[in-house]
């Protein structure tokens, strides 16, 4: 067995033996190949209305594989947009947040002492206020378009990140290989960027997996309550909202996106676990 | 303790005076003012009413007052509801908002940590997974898919529960929106109080209790119990805000009359005071549930509650 790459190796063999990541896997792969694809396997677009076809069930016949919604738009075009926009904000916002978080953690544990005391209190400040409620401020004050919504949406899931890193960090700073590179003169940044950050890898990439469900799920209740995306684009909150008006009479729209939202959000976390499983030491 | 919990008490003002000066100067940063959407206001029309409400003087000015008012207990006049002041608004809203969120608290409370300790007491036997899946589907599963769900299924399929609407009274109307508001919380709290149930069960005084011979029943609720409890305890804060998250959807899906729809609606007006009001409320709420549980927790941890004691003499 080769010496190198063997813990990676050990959390790859671990993170493939268990069956519910693997399926949480091969699902979030299908979903985004049929997000990516799919709207071009259809005859219709997404913001095209078929007054001949309002609120029709799924069928295969006419194209409308989802049904359509109340202004007959087709609704698997609109479900496959959803879950376009619905992973681009997930994806985007936990990159922001993880940004944040992990810069953020990594110099208030290195540098410690008052820096730190001042840094980390900040951030209890922070988590006991309601975040979504800010959130939701910034989201309707300063227009609802899709990059102001990732960066706000960021900017608020990254305090966890930073209390983990920070924790990684400080206990890191006192190793021998940290102390022999301060004692070589090279400069804190560098320590922090070449040193420190590879070591925190492990749990940041967990959390951020974590991170991603959280981030879909804050955007889909702004758009949920209007504020996220505009018609006539939609995320799958959107669709839920939608669906939930005209439940009685279409059970489709409300239950296909809401089914995909579920499913999508149980995904991540499930893939989340996985790697926590592979990852961290303490629970082997 | 009671020394504790006012020197704590007094720390809030601080937290609360700077969500105020952030949010305050945040919404006259933001694009747009509160009466922009009046398109054919004269521009004489449009000084004065900026001049009795005072928009025309320098922000510091404005902040200024604002404050002095606070402090009376004034939050101003509303903008967009000309005939009302915020304080009236709130008074509307917020019984109905505070009614839903405490029930679905004391729900999810009572629920979760049974279930959470029927799972513990159940460790390897049939339950114990039965319950804990449940609650990884209501951690993961959010409000607003479960609350349509229901609807769809209680109210509309099976007929037993009213879809949605508010009669003053009427305890059926409270049973969806409740039940919807603490589910997620229950899962929550049901999986914290299991994982925790199950490092006390394992401690040493636990198997002395059992040891001495005492009735199981006893050792679980005077014993394990109270130290079990520590970290649902500590997640109340936490919980708070997800109530409020969480009713700003059962509100809209429900239809009820709470405070969640000025806030939103406030925001998008441009409604300066109504949404200041708004902060105030929230962030109040919040800071003194955190403390609340900060105080509980101090006295339930006889670590916390000597330390405190030993402060004071």
């Amino acid at each position: 067995m080769r010496r190198e790459g063997g813990l990676w190796r050990d959390a790859g063999r671990k993170f493939r033996s268990r069956p519910a990541t693997l399926a949480a896997v091969a699902f979030l792969a299908a979903t985004i190949l049929l997000a990516w694809l799919g709207p071009a396997l259809s005859p219709h677009a997404f913001d095209a209305l078929d007054y001949a076809h309002l609120l029709s069930r799924p069928a295969a016949g006419d194209g409308h594989w989802f049904g359509t919604d109340d202004l007959g738009r087709d609704l698997f075009v609109r479900t496959m947009l959803g879950l376009r926009i619905s992973l681009a904000v997930g994806l985007l916002a936990t990159a922001v947040s993880v940004l944040i978080g992990v810069s953020y953690g990594a110099v208030a544990g290195y540098l410690g002492g008052r820096v730190d005391g001042v840094m980390m209190r900040a951030v209890d400040l922070l988590f006991a206020l309601p975040q979504f409620f800010f959130v939701l401020l910034l989201a309707v004050l300063f227009d609802q378009n899709l990059i102001v919504l990732f960066l706000t949406i960021g900017a608020f899931g990254w305090l966890v990140m930073a209390r983990i890193v920070r924790g990684q960090a400080q206990s890191l700073k006192h190793r021998e290989y940290i102390e022999a590179a301060i004692a070589c003169g090279v400069s804190t940044p560098r320590i922090l960027v070449r040193h420190i950050l590879p070591n925190v890898l492990g749990p940041v990439v967990i959390y951020a997996t974590l991170t991603i469900p959280q981030m879909i799920l804050l955007e889909s209740l702004l758009s949920f309550l209007g504020l996220g995306v505009r018609e006539p684009l939609a995320s799958l909150g959107g669709l839920v909202a939608d669906g939930a008006a005209h439940m009685d009479a279409a059970p489709w729209m409300l239950l296909i996106p809401a089914g995909f939202l579920s499913a999508l959000l149980l995904a991540f976390n499930q893939m989340g676990d996985g790697l926590r499983d592979a990852l961290d030491p303490r629970e082997r | 303790m009671l020394r504790y919990a006012a020197s704590r008490l007094l720390g809030i003002v601080p937290t609360l005076l700077l969500v105020i000066t952030v949010a305050f100067f945040l919404i006259r940063l933001a694009p747009g003012g509160p009466f922009d959407q009046e398109a054919t206001l004269a521009p004489e029309i449009r000084a004065n009413l900026e001049a009795a409400y005072g928009l025309d003087q320098p922000a510091w000015a404005q902040y200024g007052r604002y404050l002095k008012a606070l402090a009376r207990g004034d939050f101003g006049p509303s903008f967009k509801y000309r005939d009302f002041t915020v304080t009236e608004l709130i008074r509307r809203g917020l019984p109905v908002s505070l009614t839903i969120g405490f029930l679905a608290l004391l729900l999810a409370f009572g629920c979760g940590v049974a279930a959470g300790c029927v799972a513990a007491l159940n460790r390897g036997r049939w339950l114990d997974p039965l319950v804990m899946g449940g609650a990884v589907i209501g951690v993961i599963v959010p409000v607003l898919v479960i609350a349509p769900l229901l609807q769809l299924l209680l109210g509309i399929e099976l007929r037993w529960l009213p879809v949605s609407g508010w009669r003053p009274g009427t305890v059926s109307d409270l049973v969806l929106p409740v039940t919807t508001l603490s589910l997620p919380l229950t899962a929550y709290i049901a999986r914290l109080t299991r994982g925790s149930m199950l490092e006390v069960l394992s401690s040493n005084f636990i198997r002395t209790a059992y040891a001495k011979g005492l009735p199981v029943h006893r050792i679980i609720l005077r014993h394990a119990l109270p130290p079990a409890l520590l970290p649902v305890v500590s997640y109340l804060g936490p919980a708070a805000a997800m109530l409020l998250t969480g009713s700003l959807v059962v509100e809209k899906l429900f239809g009820l009359p709470g405070s969640g729809r000025y806030l939103i609606e406030g925001a998008l007006n441009r409604d300066y005071t109504l949404v200041l009001g708004m902060t105030v409320v929230v962030a109040t709420l919040t800071l003194t549930l955190n403390l609340v549980a900060d105080l509980i927790y101090a006295w339930l941890d006889p670590r916390v509650r000597l330390q405190v004691e030993a402060a004071r003499s």
